[in-house]
């Protein structure tokens, strides 16, 4: 009898820590942008001439807006095609036990680098690469300007698509990874050949693949530097243009919000195919896939799109790791930059540490037991939407918030772009941290309860091993994506409290040199030795 | 076995960030906050030879190209009520202008600006410019003989086939087109450009995009600064600068100074003069015509420039303010051409 009212107090205080969670989550990630929404919303509300002329989109707006969700439209395609089917030869190498555990690993690190570097280093690389072919053609004898350029949104297509195609790809291996082998097999039985892998492995996996290509046409339709750097104009480059022209951070949010609401129905979109689209048996990823027979289709283009994803990745390691001067560089540069090395490490762990709690608690519920589908779709898109948000505009409303309430001891301490990081990051480590969560069969969860009752050594014995694969991951990818940002630090790092990421795009004002391949070099191994820790961690949980 | 290898590489990542990050307590005492745009490659160790001359501790704040006009700038006019920087240096003068205006500028007559041309000294004493990089045409000289080369900007429209410029709605191509529409009135400017655009110009993202496309013999010529086409004159690119419009009574070039100025109710408004008339000596300008970042000195100099010597520039002939307020009037019109 008496047990009752403790078992009330910790219902209570779980609900309490998961709205504590939210609270937290939705304050980093939407409350500094929120504060500039107030304010439009506000001089909207006066009738500000000003706010009404940035709230209703111009023609010419419209029209770039068109031509920028052409631009990501064309990206998500080609990396939804190119990394299906690179994911496709990938799983049927693997599959027959291809590779050495060195190479997988060496893939691994290529990935990990591939994903966290920003798609405008991807494209400067590009660009250095068409420099050599060029110096090499000239050396052979060709005449200056006898290897002309794309055109430019060829070029912005080619290098997004590129730089993003890792998503897609990672993306496509979990679609085709959840497919039900039996399902597969009866199939087969029914239409033999490539039938059975277009009529039930595609459109099972299709949820998976088109969740993907959704993420690369956000990231594609949200990044500026990308088609700026081939002069091709976009929308998100408008909101810089507006920032730069009026430096009314409220203006810059009306003009972003199409981008924000175009992005974040996407978002919307892919959640419902996923929910429409995910069987039960997608929650258990992992299973065996040996000898799994459907990976054998399309053997030739998804060999041709490993291919040339890897000779990408190939090229793209070749440039930071090609010249001979960076490894004489290397020694002085690291002590040179060692005090922007320690407060990049401090900043990308202190990041990974403060989203950890919000997003375990946020994932939680995400992937607690059912109730009602628009409760549901709003808290996924809660969670998810941040993700829709420009970089530029979380960095502005970040330094609005800071500047209007933070005290100087806060704004001057060298952490507050942790903040920042884990503000862009948190919706990456919620989905991961889901993700694992999703993997542990309930049945196992109860059994272990049954074991111990429910308090802390439960949640010690039981809960935590169970869900640290996937913080582990989390706290992964929060680091090493961290490590890289340059927008919001851009807006709150602190004088005398520089970064690398800043101090490389700052070098890069003198081209793809040897310095910046240098610090490149260094944040590369920053981020394989976390990524290395975390898998090793993962490894050693299971 | 492992957990040990593990919680010993916690350990040792943790004693290194503790020994890279830890800094000595007396170095707080006396310090100074910077934001700067001018290159950190080429501001640093100015700051640290301020630091080691004077003692006081330099925290400073540096611009990334990647972030257009939308980094210190903005982040000067949100911090307004209440500054963290003490001293603005910027590579140029027209963000500096846009800074008065916004009244984020406190006024300071700096000893060191006596011996600088009036035009370099604002009136009303919110800023003071010093040494600047000329806007150049840079070619490619084996795509292009010598007598091809243009020698004004008014022959680059009818070659715009050949050219590339950076992105004229931010950095120091804004400037030059706020200039010509200065020197030359706003319809005329802003049809020089729509000819340039029509004509087939590559409009890339920055002045360094602009050289690299030159030096790589992407395309014949491009728009761009002195201090970007030192970098690759110093590689040993084929490539050779003109500086346009020498002729007498032509239009000059422009030339884009440094500018320095105090932030109005900044937290060390001293230490901040100290800095300030540390920059504006003819000791700093000295070291930055060495260094590379400046070109065009603003007084007689004992030093010369390593990629092209002792300079005689004409310049264009308008003022400041000028140029900053035919921004302006050209703004709109420029990003409705440039962002279409």
């Amino acid at each position: 009898m008496a047990a009752a009212p403790i078992l009330r107090l910790r219902v209570t205080l779980g609900q309490g820590l998961v709205l504590l969670g939210w609270a937290v989550f939705l304050g980093l990630t939407l409350g500094p942008v929120a504060g500039l929404f107030g304010e439009a919303a506000a001089r909207l509300a006066a009738g500000v001439p000003e706010a009404w002329a940035a709230f209703v989109p111009s023609a010419r707006r419209l029209s770039l807006l068109g031509r920028s969700l052409a631009l990501a439209g064309g990206v998500a395609l080609f990396a939804g095609i190119v990394g299906s089917l690179a994911a496709l030869a990938l799983l049927r190498r693997a599959a027959l036990g291809a590779g050495s555990g060195l190479l997988r690993a060496g893939l691994l690190a290529a990935l990990v680098l591939w994903i966290i570097t920003p798609p405008y280093l991807h494209a400067l690389a590009g660009m250095e690469a068409g420099n050599w072919l060029r110096a090499a053609l000239r050396s052979l004898g060709a005449p200056a300007g006898s290897l002309p350029d794309l055109p430019g949104w060829l070029s912005a297509l080619l290098a997004q698509g590129f730089a993003l195609m890792p998503i897609a790809l990672v993306a496509a291996a979990v679609g085709f990874l959840s497919v039900e082998r039996d399902l597969v097999e009866a199939a087969k039985l029914l239409r033999p050949g490539r039938h059975g892998f277009v009529r039930v492995v595609l459109p099972l996996a299709a949820p998976a693949i088109l969740a993907g290509s959704g993420a690369v046409f956000v990231f594609s339709l949200i990044d500026y530097s990308t088609p700026s750097l081939f002069g091709v104009s976009s929308y998100a480059m408008e909101i810089v243009a507006e920032y730069s022209a009026s430096r009314a951070p409220w203006r810059v949010a009306l003009i972003a919000l199409p981008l924000i609401m175009i992005a974040g129905a996407v978002i919307g979109a892919v959640l419902a195919m996923l929910a429409r689209g995910a069987p039960a048996h997608a929650r258990m990823l992992g299973r065996a896939f040996r000898h799994y027979r459907p990976l054998d289709t399309l053997r030739r283009p998804s060999s041709g799109a490993l291919w040339l994803a890897g000779g990408y990745g190939a090229m793209i390691l070749a440039l930071l790791l090609g010249s001979v001067l960076i490894w004489r560089l290397l020694p002085g540069l690291v002590w040179e930059v060692r005090h922007d090395l320690a407060r990049t490490l401090g900043n990308a762990a202190l990041a990974a540490l403060l989203a950890l709690g919000p997003a375990a608690l946020v994932a939680g519920s995400l992937a607690a037991g059912p109730r009602a589908r628009p409760l549901r779709a709003a808290m996924w898109l809660g969670a998810l939407l941040p993700l829709a948000i420009p970089p530029s505009l979380t960095g502005v409303g970040m330094a609005s918030l800071l500047t209007c309430c933070a005290p100087d001891a806060l704004r001057s301490a060298g952490w507050v772009p942790a903040l920042s990081h884990a503000a862009r990051f948190l919706p990456l480590a919620v989905l991961v941290i889901n993700a694992q969560m999703r993997r542990v069969d309930p049945q196992l969860i109860d059994a272990a309860r049954l074991q111990r009752p429910a308090g802390p050594a439960r949640w010690w014995r039981i809960d935590l091993p169970l869900a640290a694969p996937g913080l582990a991951a989390a706290f992964g990818l929060v680091f090493c994506a961290s490590i890289g940002e340059l927008e919001a630090t851009m807006m709150t790092a602190a004088p005398g409290q520089g970064v690398l990421s800043l101090r490389v795009f700052n070098y890069l004002h003198y081209g793809v040199s040897e310095t910046v391949a240098a610090l490149g070099l260094v944040l590369a191994a920053m981020v394989w030795t976390a990524a290395a820790l975390g898998l090793w961690l993962i490894d050693r949980q299971r | 076995m492992k957990r040990h290898i593990l919680l010993a590489l916690l350990a040792v990542a943790l004693v290194g960030i503790a020994v890279f990050a830890v800094r000595q307590p007396d170095e707080a005492l006396r310090e100074v906050t910077i934001y700067t745009s001018v290159d950190q490659v080429y501001s640093e160790p100015v700051l640290r030879a301020f630091e080691a001359e004077t003692g006081i501790r330099v925290n400073a704040l540096y611009d990334a190209e990647a972030a257009k006009t939308v980094g210190l700038v903005n982040r000067l006019i949100a911090e307004k009520a209440a500054p963290l920087a003490d001293v603005f240096w910027n590579g140029e003068f027209s963000q500096t202008l846009a800074l008065k205006e916004e009244g984020v500028l406190a006024p300071y007559a700096a000893p060191p600006a006596a011996d600088l041309p009036a035009l370099f000294v604002d009136p009303e004493g919110f800023w003071t410019a010093f040494g600047g990089r000329a806007r150049v045409l840079f070619v490619n000289t084996e795509m292009m003989a010598e007598a091809d080369w243009p020698r004004s900007i008014f022959d680059l429209p009818a070659r715009a086939r050949e050219l590339a410029l950076a992105n004229p709605l931010f950095g120091s191509t804004a400037t030059h087109a706020a200039a010509l529409a200065a020197a030359l009135g706003p319809e005329e400017a802003l049809g020089y450009f729509e000819a340039l655009k029509a004509g087939g110009a590559r409009v890339v993202d920055g002045n360094a995009v602009v050289r690299d496309m030159v030096a790589a013999g992407r395309v014949p010529m491009g728009l761009t600064d002195t201090d970007d086409a030192c970098v690759s004159i110093l590689k040993g690119a084929p490539v050779a600068v003109v500086f346009l419009d020498q002729e007498a009574g032509g239009l000059g070039t422009l030339v884009v100074p440094n500018t320095v100025a105090l932030i109005a109710d900044a937290p060390h408004p001293d230490l901040g003069k100290v800095l300030a008339d540390y920059l504006l000596s003819p000791e700093t300008e000295a070291a930055m015509i060495e260094s590379g970042w400046v070109q065009i000195p603003s007084r007689p100099s004992p030093v010369e420039g390593e990629c092209f010597g002792r300079l005689d520039v004409r310049g264009m002939q308008v003022g400041m303010d000028a140029i900053r307020a035919a921004g302006g009037e050209i703004g709109d019109a420029m990003r409705a051409m440039f962002q279409d």
